[in-house]
């Protein structure tokens, strides 16, 4: 990366003329498309800005499962009907807290464009300690060495969040009946074939973005990503295997309880909460990261899912 | 001018957009639109920051964070989300 060139000033400026549309446009379901479009716009910012892992990231989990999400609250929000605004909403001083939210955005951008134009340009320590550390990590690419290895105690809580988010959703989301993955239904030739067509491709792409995360981009929660979009193409076209309610605890816990147990185990082998020899590392950061790419899978469809229910009774014809 | 200075700038002008959206919609569905838009942007200027170093590779702990933080916000955009459908229903329901 060397001086500015045309591609870097079109991604800066597209980024928050999308951002502004998002927020501006009245109609929710543009403002969601339009904010899908920025997330891959993002992503390529994360290709210009040397991250590769995070742009793999950010396609799949930033803009795919978010779109998601989005997309399927909406359905269940229609949008308020024309002129039905809540009494007491026209009291509340919207102008006021519009112009001071203006304000507050204003100083707010002020103080980080300070932050970034005045940051010393010399490197941390900790990126000169994970680089000399890097040959005992087991695996070749830095970012997964800190992940899995270094750092392994966040990512551990992070699949815990992750694990807190899907019963939460499924809690708030699914009170009437437990809604089973295989509900929602697309109908029509065309998803029919486009699943059978994309689904053993997606299943290899998770595999291989697990297995290469080793050494290059990639890696599990990457690869999650593309499963659960594999298993909601699969739900919507009516050719997912149906999960027994029952099994479901298991496939969303499996990899945090996997995780754990590693980590525990690695007290009574290595004398400390994951603390890995050198030599076997790849093997025991490969063994996490199969169940999580299971489970992260499993969770992240669950989070599309559960949020509202199919079979919504006000919802006539 | 570097191109991580100019994506730097780009995230500050992000978070502004995303804070005044959060705080000032109406809608729910938006606000939380808004605060994901506030978390890319602190995203970006985070990785801006470990790019401001000319070296061959980007400080891979910042990469770790945000990575990590792009999972936690589509973990706590997915609570919100439900928590808005279900006041949605709930206020259809006493106004029927």
């Amino acid at each position: 990366m060397n001086g500015v060139g045309f591609v870097d000033m079109l991604l800066a400026a597209a980024v928050p003329a999308l951002a502004a549309a998002v927020m501006l446009y009245r109609d929710l379901f543009r403002a969601t498309v339009v904010f899908i479009v920025l997330g891959l716009t993002i992503a390529l910012v994360w290709v210009r800005l040397d991250a590769p892992d995070i742009a793999l990231a950010e396609a799949a989990v930033g803009a795919g499962i978010t779109g998601a999400l989005f997309m399927r609250a909406l359905g269940a929000i229609p949008g308020p009907p024309r002129g039905a605004i809540a009494v007491d909403r026209v009291s509340f001083p919207w102008l006021a807290v519009r112009g001071a939210a203006v304000v507050l955005a204003a100083v707010a951008a002020l103080l980080l464009a300070w932050a970034v134009l005045t940051v010393p340009s010399s490197e941390p320590v900790v990126t000169r300690l994970v680089r000399d550390a890097a040959p005992e990590s087991g695996v070749g690419n830095p970012v997964t060495a800190v992940l899995l290895n270094f750092r392994g105690y966040d990512t551990l809580l992070e699949v815990g969040v992750l694990l807190l988010a899907a019963l939460g959703v499924s809690t708030i989301g699914a009170d009437r009946h437990a809604a089973s993955l295989g509900g929602t239904r697309v109908r029509g030739p065309v998803i029919l074939a486009f699943a059978h067509f994309m689904l053993p491709g997606l299943a290899v792409v998770a595999a291989y973005l697990l297995w290469i995360g080793a050494d290059q981009p990639g890696g599990a929660f990457q690869g999650a990503a593309v499963l659960a979009g594999a298993w909601l193409l699969s739900a919507f076209a009516g050719v997912a295997a149906d999960v027994p309610a029952r099994r479901m605890p298991v496939l969303l816990a499996g990899g945090f309880l996997l995780f754990l147990l590693v980590a525990a185990g690695m007290i009574a082998i290595n004398g400390g909460l994951l603390r890995f020899a050198p030599a076997t590392a790849k093997w025991w950061l490969l063994l996490i990261e199969s169940g999580l790419l299971i489970s992260c899978a499993a969770i992240l469809a669950t989070l599309v899912f559960r949020l509202t229910d199919d079979e919504r009774p006000e919802a006539g014809p | 001018m570097t191109p991580a200075l100019l994506y730097g700038l780009s995230g500050a002008l992000l978070v502004a957009i995303g804070l005044a959206g959060a705080i000032a919609s109406r809608s729910l569905v938006r606000r939380i639109l808004g605060f994901n838009l506030l978390g890319s942007g602190a995203f970006i200027i985070i990785i801006a920051f470990a790019r401001r170093v000319a070296g061959p590779v980007p400080d891979p702990v910042s990469h770790a964070l945000v990575l990590t933080g792009i999972v936690v916000t589509v973990s706590a955009t997915a609570v919100a989300l439900a928590l808005a459908v279900r006041l949605h229903d709930d206020e259809d329901g006493r106004d029927e």
